[in-house]
């Protein structure tokens, strides 16, 4: 495989990324100020109602999923599905078309490029607040490590899931409820909003057979130890990383197969 | 010599909604949208050799950008026979691509957040184009269309016609063996018309690189093109030589006069009063029966005016003539 091409769509990402110097500052803050917000309404609910634990999480506990949750945000995001919509109403998909590679790795390697400028600039600031004054520590390096793992897989899905939602817009033509719809559900059925052992027993046992909450929740478990290789086979690191991996794998299959029936429907009217 | 393209029977057809103008239509067109079925090409064959410079013209809506989609692979078509520099378009797009280079006036084509000159660099990647090519050809480009400084400003602040130039640097720098430009004479002023075109010819000749242009410019087609294919409602009415059109058809000019005051009446031989508005006067001159520039000498020296300008007859009026004629035969 030639990565050349794949590289060029990369370094666009990045340039892009700071084309616009207001937006690049404003990134900078987003993150410290997301978390400040998450960390002062936590404190308060439990100061409100005076209970140690809450579904099995300390304060302390709350806050690491919640910095957790934001890190793993940083890098399991895509907007594929807003460039599909636009570029097609547009016809500017036409450019895509043109260039050597395939729709779906051009789009994958140009956001991986903003996605790595994303981490860099948001990293250091939610580091330098979450762990002297959050206090969020380092459970173990082995878990970290397949954190970071699981967390590549996770960026993946999130890409696959929102690609295919893109790729509908070659059909229907405007896409933004349905986008809406898709990020209002990954959010709360990924463990966004709060973490999925709040949710009721039988869905935690359907949503461990379901994408959604390999996109967030997964990793930060694995970082926080929750999953482990010696836990029972549904909580076990082996099985929860399998789970994951067909995932990538099924919507991979799909979104080949409906791109290939995107891309007839493609008429370039008007374009 | 076998053709580079070989086109037989080409169709596309897509469907489109259809809906009256309101807001009760609109409402309306959530439950009951009306399709309507689009024939943008009813099959069109035609074959081109390697260092052609073909012209493909025809009116608005006529097939002539679908066309164009279906030749570099952008397309589907619905049904037909393309065969381009032994690809299958559509189907080979990846490996195809390498070896054309596209420009669609209308569309985005560099990045548009960044300079020019990365979206340059960045194609240096993207189609695997040597250093030792890359460099001088890009500086030999941006010199012959004076793009020098400009290609330094992100695309969104550069003109119409700067876009453009910059959108032809990008199609020609993998040095492509075909290169499709639809309509790339729109927004730009008559210099940088006259630069683009001595720029593809000098393409052209240098490297028998060859081009599918497709206008609504005569004066591209002219400078441009001995070949000319005329498309309208999707099917060809006419593929051949210029010089036969020209001399069937394009035996008349329009001169538009521009008065700041009420116009003046106009009688010379050889012209005709297309229209005459208070302030302007259309006249058709016949060049068979008056030479042009005696047309103009006459109305320099008789009448002061504001503005003029002498354009060539519409091309819907070449495609109605050569409608009657068939109809004639």
């Amino acid at each position: 495989m030639n990565l050349k091409p794949h590289f060029s769509d990369i370094v666009a990402g990045i340039k892009i990324s700071f084309a616009y110097k207001f937006d690049f500052l404003i990134f900078l803050i987003t993150a410290p100020i997301n978390l400040i917000i998450f960390a002062y309404l936590w404190t308060s609910i439990f100061s409100i109602t005076g209970q140690e634990v809450i579904q099995g999480y300390t304060l302390q506990t709350m806050i690491d999923y919640f910095v957790l949750s934001l890190i793993v945000s940083l890098l399991a995001w895509s907007d594929v599905d807003t460039w599909i919509e636009i570029d097609n109403i547009k016809g500017n998909i036409i450019a895509n078309f043109l260039k050597p590679v395939k729709f779906i790795y051009h789009n994958y390697f140009f956001e991986l490029g903003l996605k790595i400028v994303g981490f860099c600039i948001n990293i250091i600031p939610v580091l330098i607040l979450a762990i002297p004054f959050l206090h969020l520590q380092i459970y173990s390096y082995t878990a970290t490590a397949i954190a970071l793992g699981s967390l590549f897989l996770a960026s993946i899905l999130t890409f696959m899931l929102t690609y295919i939602i893109g790729l509908t817009a070659f059909w229907l033509k405007r896409i933004q409820g349905l986008r809406r719809l898709k990020r209002a559900s990954l959010l709360f059925l990924s463990g966004g909003i709060i973490p999925l052992s709040f949710f009721p027993v039988w869905y935690t046992y359907l949503s461990r057979f379901l994408p959604f909450e390999h996109i967030r929740y997964t990793p930060i478990n694995i970082y926080l130890g929750i999953y482990t290789t010696t836990s029972p086979w549904f909580t076990n690191i082996y099985t929860i990383l399998l789970i994951q991996i067909i995932w990538v794998l099924i919507l991979w299959y799909l979104a080949v197969k409906i791109e290939h029936h995107a891309f007839k429907k493609f008429a370039g009217a008007g374009a | 010599m076998k053709p580079i393209i070989n086109i037989q029977d080409l169709k596309k057809t897509y469907i489109t909604h259809h809906r009256e103008p309101g807001i009760l239509n609109a409402i309306k067109s959530l439950f009951n949208r009306k399709h309507q079925l689009k024939h943008a090409l009813k099959g069109v064959s035609f074959q081109i050799q390697k260092g052609e410079l073909v012209g493909l013209i025809g009116p608005n809506g006529a097939g002539k950008s679908t066309t164009i989609k279906a030749l570099s692979g952008v397309l589907y078509p619905t049904s037909g026979l393309v065969n381009v520099l032994n690809y299958t378009p559509w189907k080979d797009r990846i490996h195809y691509v390498k070896e054309i280079g596209v420009v669609f006036g209308q569309k985005e084509q560099l990045w548009w957040d960044l300079p020019a000159i990365d979206t340059f660099h960045l194609n240096k990647d993207l189609f695997n184009i040597p250093e030792k090519e890359f460099t001088p050809r890009l500086k030999m480009m941006l010199k012959l269309l004076d793009l020098e400084e400009v290609s330094k400003n992100p695309v969104r602040d550069l003109s119409l016609g700067e876009r453009m130039k910059c959108k032809l640097v990008a199609a020609l720098l993998h040095n492509p063996q075909l290169v499709f430009l639809d309509e790339p004479s729109i927004g730009l002023d008559v210099i940088a018309k006259d630069i683009m075109r001595d720029f593809i010819i000098k393409v052209n000749k240098k490297e028998k690189t060859t081009f599918i242009v497709t206008t609504h410019d005569m004066q591209d087609i002219e400078r441009l093109c001995k070949r000319v294919i005329i498309i309208n409602h999707g099917t060809i009415v006419y593929d051949g030589s210029l010089q036969a059109i020209k001399k069937s058809y394009l035996q008349t000019k329009i001169i538009h006069v521009k008065f700041e005051e009420p116009a003046p009446p106009f009688k010379f031989k050889g012209c005709r009063l297309r229209t005459k508005d208070t302030y302007e006067l259309i006249i058709e001159v016949d060049t068979k029966q008056q030479p042009i520039n005696k047309v103009v000498q006459h109305i320099l020296s008789k009448y002061t005016f504001a503005d003029m300008e002498i354009q060539d007859p519409p091309i819907e009026e070449i495609i109605q003539k050569i409608y009657k004629e068939k109809k004639g035969e």
